[in-house]
């Protein structure tokens, strides 16, 4: 108890010692210099979000305050940063017309920190300005979560500490660049360890904490909207950019033509557009028939900025948290504005036996009333001769096969008021949205229920990752049509038109329609078009590999949120573990990587000195000779007892003493020029005793 | 039992830059979780880690520091009192912006430093401390701080110094110098003392002293007012007496039988110091003076 007492005592009396005793650092040159570039290097990251009268004004003050730096001139006076503050949010809010949102909030942050340097004096403004140049790194993932950005942030972290080290080592000797970015980098690197505990562990929140003002600008990347109309997936047809990646963890990949990823069901149309309207949804009806035949999905979506998910056609095993809209399609709760990742389960060949409702026939029939006549005239002669809907069907697709329809990404422009009727009869030139759109128009028509699905159709496959990546340019429409005793089953007009769009992919068909040619011609032209050479090889594995990359980082980064949280922790066989149980399992685990590193960066004691080590191989060496030192024995005894066993080498015994002796116990520091000189001669030191 | 308490604990806090660096983070915490955006996440978390690491090195700064050779430097009550000393490093690794510091410190100024130790070596420091008073005082500890590397952490450690110390008196009065006794008996002392009336040499006038001594002629050659000095005053014996040093309290008496001590070993004379107890003997040079300062710093302490 005393002993608590006294200890207590004793700590009262240290942790006395004032919060204020604390080192007020003198901002040297060397530092401002790394603290100036270290903000440039950050503003530079924003040179692409910030206006141009922004961007220049940031340099000239950072050119500004560095010319002062080396001229040791005064900084300017409180009355003209004033005025340069009140002009640079002037210019935001002209600039805006908001202070409030990214961008203006980007730019200001960029043009306070720019003039936070006009006023740095001390160690607080020091820091205050390295705070900013974290906002501003932070800033940076708000336009781009890319690995090149995770490159740029490790680079400005090590330079800000750089930065922050070259202040704290003051002037107490003349730095190297190289041994303060050393240094950084291993603070950097020991650091790693805690952040991938912090970043895996760390209990993520299902949404967000407040509701976001949002940038209306450029958030609709994804193909497209939420109805279709003629030319607009055609837009697409050459746009790179990925849509999602999809891993199928069986090795199971479908072939090319059964690639059809659904998306979204358009019921409706008014002659012109075909939209999905607004449908009920519900929570999601898993279908557990015939599970051997399932392909199981693990999918990766980009953000597209709506609610979509996409599976293979057909999914039967949804994501708990999704949620079902009729037709078997599914979304988030949320719009997808970050990567999302989801299993998804579908059977290729699933027909579901569900009797048709009232409701979905007559949204399924639903013509716009002012449906063009020839489209109402060509659908009844074909339902006056077909005995059923399938040869209605038939008669569709063969009218299709007239030579005169072309697939092609360039149809040109419809007829405003009846672009379909206008492309059926007169233009003839098509993408899959005038196929499919043309189709169920006519299906309808002739009294066939059909819908008109929106989605995917095929990928490239990576062989180097093992997954499909699906990009915008396979953005695809296809139709659905309600068979008596079959239920629904797919209809891609497409197919009939262009074989090559479903069987090889949109490259392909993309190569033949520049070509143009038919029948061998275009057998030549597939050939040629599936012959590849070696650069061509070359470039694509390493385009494979880049991808493959891509999609590891958008698995384990960019889609880490409360739902892959769960799994991977299921799979580390942790389970049910709640919010705070988590904390407490992330401070238990700091606290032992403190403990290990602690253990690491130990200081050493003397014995490890690289003399005494030094001194002790010497002994060793003339040890294994026959000459142990006696326990007692100095130095010098030792040397004489050596010089006179081994006289050959009295020379050298003699020199490695009395360096050793010097260095010890003498005025001499050690230094590695002088360890070197006495490894040099331990190192020539052959003792042998004579013959 | 008592060895473990005798260690004194080593104690961190953050600094203020690092106080703030807490609350920049939690704010960057918050937007990543808000955004949900991973990227942040892992800047928040990266800078988070960096100071995990910090608050090791900092620590790691401090490890095997020793202090020895505390030597203080004479003071006078009312300046500050000095400590030479050396900071060893007792460990591998070198220290940079190592402050010292003494308990009861209470702004940035009361630090010394930085210092810079290389492993297994010695650095030679200085700290000083207020010394308001007169009398002997002890320095229980001096305390060893570092925010090296990245001023995010004030790590200290209380280093046991037990030193003690003595403060002079802070010389002062403005009483006129004494007038030397004239003894009748024992002139084996007297005879020791300079010839009566020789010229020594001249010292500024102060208020109150006799207008005899002063130099008149230097007066009158333009030159400020001095006092001409002669050594021993006739063959009388200089005694720095307590009974004779009236009025002005105890401080006060001590305060002007210091400055005597002082000036009478500035010119090397022969003098005694007489105070209510005890008496110490006609003498001269700095280990007499020393002799006599520490019996008038002591003076109280005897009672």
């Amino acid at each position: 108890m005393r002993r608590v007492l006294l200890k207590l005592e004793l700590n009262k009396k240290m942790k006395a010692l004032s919060w204020a005793v604390s080192p007020r650092l003198p901002i040297s040159k060397g530092s401002l210099n790394w603290l100036i570039f270290c903000l440039l290097m950050v503003i530079a990251g924003h040179v692409t979000h910030i206006p141009v009268w922004a961007a220049l004004g940031a340099l000239f003050i950072v050119v500004w305050r560095l010319r002062m730096v080396r001229k040791r001139s005064p900084l300017p006076a409180n009355i003209l940063r004033f005025m340069l503050t009140a002009g640079a949010i002037a210019g935001v809010v002209v600039t805006y017309r908001s202070y409030l949102g990214r961008d203006p909030g980007i730019t200001a942050l960029v043009i306070l920190s720019s003039l936070k340097l006009l006023e740095l004096k001390s160690h607080r403004d020091f820091m205050f300005v390295v705070f900013l140049c974290y906002f501003l790194v932070l800033g940076n993932f708000l336009y781009t979560q890319s690995i090149p950005s995770l490159i740029f942030m490790a680079a400005a972290v090590i330079l800000i500490t750089a930065a922050i080290l070259r202040l704290n080592y003051q002037e107490s000797e003349s730095l190297k660049t190289s041994s303060l970015l050393k240094s950084a980098a291993k603070l950097f690197i020991f650091s790693l360890p805690f952040m991938l505990v912090l970043f895996f562990l760390f209990p993520r929140t299902s949404g967000p904490l407040w509701n976001l003002p949002q940038d209306p600008e450029g958030k609709y990347r994804s193909g497209f909207n939420d109805s279709i109309y003629p030319g607009q997936i055609a837009q697409l047809a050459n746009s790179k950019i990925p849509a999602f990646r999809v891993t199928f963890p069986d090795d199971n990949l479908p072939r090319h033509k059964d690639l059809y990823f659904r998306g979204v069901i358009l019921w409706f149309t008014n002659g012109r557009r075909w939209v999905q309207g607004i449908l009920p949804a519900r929570r999601p009806r898993q279908i557990n028939e015939n599970p051997e035949a399932g392909i199981r999905q693990e999918i990766i979506l980009e953000p597209h900025f709506r609610r979509w998910l996409f599976a293979l056609d057909m999914p039967t095993i949804l994501p708990y948290w999704s949620r079902q809209l009729p037709g078997r399609i599914f979304h988030t709760r949320r719009i997808v504005e970050r990567y999302v990742s989801y299993r998804v389960t579908s059977q290729v060949d699933y027909r579901s036996a569900e009797e048709l409702t009232a409701t979905f026939r007559r949204w399924a029939l639903q013509l716009p009333r002012d449906l063009s006549r020839r489209i109402r005239e060509l659908a009844l002669s074909w339902r006056e001769q077909a005995a059923s809907d399938s040869e209605i069907v038939q008669s569709a697709l063969d009218y299709f096969r007239d030579p005169g329809f072309v697939y092609t990404l360039k149809p040109g422009v419809m007829d405003r008021e009846r672009p379909f009727e206008d492309f059926l009869f007169n233009k003839k030139k098509g993408f899959c949205e005038h196929y499919a759109g043309a189709f169920a128009l006519l299906l309808r028509a002739a009294g066939v229920p059909t819908r008109i699905l929106t989605g995917y159709q095929g990928g490239i496959y990576n062989p180097v990752g093992k997954y499909l990546l699906v990009r915008q340019s396979e953005a695809h429409a296809w139709c659905e049509v309600w068979l008596e005793g079959e239920g629904w089953r797919r209809i891609d007009p497409t197919a009939v038109i262009s074989p090559e769009r479903i069987e090889y992919g949109i490259d392909m068909s993309n190569t033949l329609s520049s070509l143009g040619g038919a029948g061998d011609d275009r057998q030549d032209a597939i050939d040629n078009a599936l012959r590849r050479g070696f650069f061509k090889n070359l470039f694509q594995t390493l385009e494979d590999y880049w991808d493959t990359i891509n999609n590891k980082w958008n698995l384990w980064i960019m889609s880490y949120d409360l739902y892959r949280q769960r799994s991977f922790l299921e799979s580390l066989g942790i389970e049910h573990l709640g919010r705070w149980t988590l904390v407490v399992f992330i401070i238990l685990i700091v606290a032992g990587l403190l403990i290990l590193f602690s253990f690491l960066l130990r200081r050493k004691s003397a014995l490890s000195e690289p003399l005494l080590e030094l001194y002790r191989r010497f002994c060793n060496k003339l040890g294994r000779a026959g000459l142990r030192r006696l326990a007692w024995e100095g130095p010098l005894d030792f040397a004489r007892r050596a010089a006179a066993k081994f006289p050959r080498s009295a020379g050298d015994i003699e020199q490695v003493t009395n360096l050793f002796i010097e260095l010890r116990y003498g005025r001499q520091a050690v230094d590695d020029l002088h360890l070197k000189e006495l490894k040099k001669h331990i190192a020539r030191l052959a003792p042998k005793t004579e013959h | 039992m008592g060895k473990k308490t005798k260690k004194n604990p080593v104690i961190t806090r953050p600094t203020k830059p690092g106080f703030f660096l807490f609350l920049v983070l939690l704010a960057m915490l918050v937007a990543s979780a808000n955004y949900g955006n991973n990227m942040a996440y892992i800047l928040t978390f990266l800078i988070f880690s960096l100071i995990l690491v910090v608050f090791l090195q900092t620590r790691n700064n401090l490890k095997g520091l020793e202090i020895k050779n505390v030597q203080p430097q004479p003071a006078f009550a009312g300046s500050r009192v000095r400590f030479t000393l050396e900071l060893h490093n007792r460990l591998s690794g070198k220290r940079y912006g190592i402050y010292l510091t003494f308990p009861g410190a209470e702004s940035p100024d009361d630090l010394y430093g930085p210092f810079t130790v290389g492993p297994f070596s010695s650095a030679t420091g200085e700290i000083s401390l207020p010394a308001p008073k007169r009398g002997r005082f002890t320095l229980s500890d001096i305390i060893i701080l570092t925010v090296f590397p990245l001023g995010v952490f004030r790590v200290h450690s209380g280093l046991k110094a037990d030193k003690s110390y003595l403060v002079y008196p802070k010389p002062g009065g403005f009483l006129p110098w004494p007038e030397p006794e004239v003894h009748s008996e024992g002139d084996g002392e007297g005879s020791q003392l300079k010839g009566g009336d020789d010229y020594v040499g001249s010292r500024p006038y102060r208020p109150g002293e006799s207008m005899h001594h002063i130099d008149w002629k230097a007066v009158a050659r333009g030159r400020s007012l001095n006092i001409k000095e002669f050594s021993g005053g006739g063959s009388g014996q200089l005694w720095f007496d307590w009974s004779k040093v009236g009025g002005s309290g105890t401080e006060g008496r001590l305060s002007q039988l210091a400055r005597w001590v002082l000036e009478a070993d500035e010119r090397g004379s022969v003098f005694g110091l007489r105070l209510l107890t005890s008496e110490i003997g006609l003498g001269s040079g700095s280990g007499h003076t020393i002799k006599c300062l520490n019996e008038l710093t002591l003076f109280d302490s005897r009672k």
